[in-house]
């Protein structure tokens, strides 16, 4: 569908999906990014961050390059065309699998996130059931509302992303980061590669750039959105490494929530815990996209024009993977598997489908 | 000949005066306010005129003293036609159905018995009040005039305000029975097209039987009836109107309704009050962040509060448990069944002061929340923190603009303790995000609810959130 043709409650704007990009990569990386970095890379976990931050950077160019080649498809309508039918379905189905799948092991985790901190009597898939109405909520008033949402999502946690990285500095000691570069380039490699789950997210924009109303300010917008967030962790990883010991670090649980606890405010016992409160817009925001999107893909690769009937559907498959009954270790051993999985078929997919549409171009066949 | 054959016609589609007469004395042989009386015009003995109205609706002195005279001194129906129309409006038709739509509207029909037309002479009954105070939206500096019943006596207020031609007044009638009167105002050279057509799309597309008042008007055309939000501004206040049609909305009067609807509202316009504009910019801007505040403590508080005390008491500093939870050791209630308890109370006493004289409400308010809450402190039925967080709560409420906004609130405090009582902070952050998304959902006549902070409009911003001096901003 040709973007003056689609109705205004399903566009948004460049800045609101530069908003949707923070949201979704903001959900459980952040939890989890200074233990991965420094399991994987040790003292050096700060600066595979950051390379890797450079790694997403130029995927964002690169996919916002191919996306803009095709302003009125989706990233599985692009795939169809240029990698032929089927294998461009394949590519829809992973899509779409990568896409519940994000969404099944956030409504998981939020469940479980907030039954070990919150509310420990309550069911965890009660409170996963109430994340996804509202998801479900959302998805219903369409991607105009969702957009606004996420905006006002975005300033309003704002100031609880600068929690977990805030420098406390009682707590902290340099000699935790130094020396610098101990590790052999074998290591870095690794650490780079492991740490770029957290970054799942970002390649969203594939699916919501066709619905953007001012498609030349996207680039601007999905650039400043990825910095920010590559900004945002390479400090977490900073000010957890300055404050904890790098083997005590490299092995405790969320350690973003434990670093929060740790900020003092005069008027509240625990920050913990209004951090994690808040941490649900966060949560509910990547939920959202993740669902939406694989919404949107699935009615783009099956056909089905009632999008109420794929979010119902999709909801209910969605909700069983609350009913789970694995450990919370295990849990993220999947949410890494799958979370890695999405950006590395990201990593690799966007320069393929890049270069097949250049090589298509130069041949005059796309 | 040729004349005799037109009525001929003209008798085939018309209703002849006298088929009209004795239809009208059939129609209306019930209703003992229905008046019929034979005339003969001065000097023709033979024109025998019919006189037909309502005493209720119809000015009799008026009838008395102008139109009697005039029939006494008239020799033709031409000549009475003429003598009427330099003295009020009058009208010339003969169907039945415009002649029963007249005599309700106020008018004296005149039937003569030659005549294949009727007179209709416009002299209703002033039945409306004069202009008074506004009851509802008090303002410490500025106008002091309201909207009355009458419908034109409130476009007049508004033309009064706003001298320009570009002033534009569109009448619609709405209601298969009531037949009301709404007039839809706008500024030709302000409001944009799109809007008034979108109002007037609406308008023309009403079924319904009665409009007695702009809550009903409003509730037709709202595109979410089921949410707690006004998509419509109203106000008793035309300067108020005044301001928002030059702000490009269109404004919206029903006749017998003192009350006008201005669309679209937006979520930032709910916490402005009339006299913002009429104060100082600071201290405007200062009551402005307090209504803010007020709307947030007014819709949070109580839920706040009661997931505190029940799921998170390790939240909240140790002095301060302390002091709460040993004030509420001899309550035998929980949390929220204390806290519902004294809400319902206190809106049951809001609800009884509405509905009495100002006096007797005074006496009622005060008797209600200090004898009683006194008493439920004294016998253990109900803490202390309760009665604070409860009377916060409710003070914040009507301290926004519009009791409509207050309406709003109560719905919106409800729903959050019913979740806060059952998840804790959990179902509070869940109400929060869930009134957050419809606000974000709702597009009253095409307009961004949340508009201008979703989606964003810092030029919008300036004028909305904080008040610019008057150099600075539009109007």
């Amino acid at each position: 569908m040709n973007i003056s043709q689609r109705p205004p409650s399903m566009m948004i704007s460049a800045f609101q999906m530069g908003t949707i990009i923070v949201g979704v990569m903001l959900s459980l990386g952040p939890l989890f990014i200074g233990r991965i970095a420094t399991e994987n890379a040790a003292r050096d976990g700060w600066f595979v961050t950051m390379a890797a931050s450079i790694i997403v950077f130029i995927n964002t160019w690169m996919m916002m390059k191919l996306a803009a080649r095709y302003p009125d498809l989706t990233v599985t309508q692009y795939a169809e065309r240029l990698l032929g039918k089927w294998l461009g379905k394949l590519v829809g189905i992973v899509i779409i699998a990568l896409g519940a799948l994000s969404c099944g092991v956030t409504l998981w985790y939020t469940g479980r996130l907030f039954n070990t901190y919150i509310l420990l009597m309550t069911p965890a898939y009660v409170l996963s059931l109430l994340l996804l109405l509202l998801t479900v909520y959302v998805s219903v008033c369409g991607l105009r509302t969702l957009g606004r949402v996420t905006v006002l999502i975005f300033f309003i946690s704002l100031p609880f992303n600068l929690f977990f990285v805030s420098p406390v500095m009682n707590h902290g000691d340099i000699y935790h980061l130094l020396p610098l570069f101990e590790n052999d380039a074998g290591t870095f490699v690794s650490g780079t590669l492991a740490v770029l789950f957290a970054y799942a997210g970002y390649e969203v924009l594939q699916t919501y750039y066709p619905y953007v109303i001012d498609q030349r300010k996207s680039m601007m917008h999905a650039l400043w959105a990825v910095t920010f967030v590559s900004v945002l962790f390479i400090l977490a990883v900073i000010t957890q490494q300055l404050v904890y010991p790098l083997d005590y670090l490299a092995k405790i649980w969320a350690p973003s929530v434990q670093y929060v606890a740790l900020v003092s405010m005069p008027i509240l016992e625990r920050t913990d815990m209004i951090f994690i409160l808040f941490w649900f817009l966060v949560l509910f925001k990547t939920n959202t996209m993740y669902f939406y999107r694989a919404v949107l893909e699935i009615g783009h690769v099956t056909g089905i024009q009632r999008r109420n009937v794929i979010i119902v559907t999709l909801a209910v498959i969605v909700y069983s993977f609350s009913f789970i009954s694995i450990s919370i270790e295990e849990m993220e051993r999947w949410f890494l598997y799958i979370f890695s999985t999405s950006v590395g078929i990201s990593m690799i997919l966007t320069p393929l489908l890049l270069v097949i549409d250049t090589w298509k171009r130069r041949r005059g066949s796309a | 000949m040729i004349k005799s054959v037109v009525r001929w016609l003209q008798s085939l589609f018309h209703d002849t005066p006298q088929r009209v007469s004795e239809r009208l004395q059939e129609t209306f042989a019930d209703h003992l306010d229905f008046v019929t009386r034979t005339v003969y015009l001065a000097g023709a003995t033979n024109l025998v005129t019919k006189m037909c109205y309502f005493r209720s609706l119809t000015d009799d002195k008026f009838i008395r003293e102008q139109i009697a005279e005039r029939l006494l001194h008239v020799q033709t129906w031409g000549e009475l036609q003429q003598s009427l129309s330099a003295l009020t409006i009058v009208k010339e038709v003969l169907h039945f159905a415009d002649i029963t739509v007249a005599l309700k509207d106020g008018y004296l029909v005149l039937l003569a018995q030659d005549e294949q037309t009727a007179i209709l002479v416009h002299a209703p009954r002033n039945l409306s009040r004069g202009i008074e105070e506004p009851v509802n939206e008090f303002v410490s500096r500025g106008p002091r005039d309201s909207f009355t019943e009458d419908i034109q006596v409130n476009v007049g207020l508004i033309r009064k305000r706003l001298k320009g031609v570009e002033l534009v007044a569109r009448q619609y009638v709405i209601g298969e029975r009531t037949r009301t009167t709404c007039t839809l105002l706008f500024l030709q050279d302000i409001t944009e097209q799109h809007l008034v057509q979108r109002v007037e799309d609406k308008l023309r597309n009403i079924r319904t039987d009665a409009i007695f008042d702009s809550g009903q008007l409003e509730e037709l055309l709202v595109n979410h009836p089921l949410s707690p939000f006004d998509e419509f501004m109203n106000t008793e206040r035309s300067d108020k109107v005044a301001a928002e049609l030059l702000d490009g909305r269109i404004a919206l009067l029903v006749d017998g309704s003192p009350t006008a609807l201005i669309g679209p509202a937006t979520f930032f316009n709910l916490l402005s009050s009339p006299d913002d504009y009429y104060q100082r910019f600071i201290s405007a801007t200062i009551h402005r962040f307090l209504r803010f505040g007020g709307f947030m403590l007014s819709a949070h508080l109580s839920a706040v509060y009661l997931s505190l005390v029940t799921y998170h008491a390790h939240l909240i500093p140790m002095k301060l448990v302390e002091i709460l939870m040993s004030k509420r050791e001899q309550v035998p209630f929980p949390p929220l069944f204390e806290i519902l308890i004294m809400q319902i109370m206190i809106d049951l006493i809001l609800e009884a002061i509405l509905r009495l004289p100002t006096k007797l409400g005074q006496i009622i308010g005060v008797a209600g929340a200090i004898v009683i809450g006194q008493a439920a402190i004294s016998a253990n039925l109900i803490s202390p923190g309760v009665i604070i967080v409860v009377a916060i709560t409710t003070i914040s409420g009507f301290a926004m603009p519009r009791l409509s906004t207050s309406y709003s609130l109560q719905v919106l405090r409800y729903a959050n303790l019913i979740l806060a009582s059952l998840f804790g902070g959990y179902g509070l952050i869940v109400s929060i995000m869930f009134w957050l998304i419809q606000l974000c959902h709702l597009h009253p006549l095409g307009k961004a609810y949340l508009s201008p902070l979703s989606p964003f409009n810092l030029r919008e911003m300036r004028d909305m959130i904080i008040r610019l001096p008057k150099q600075r901003s539009r109007n």
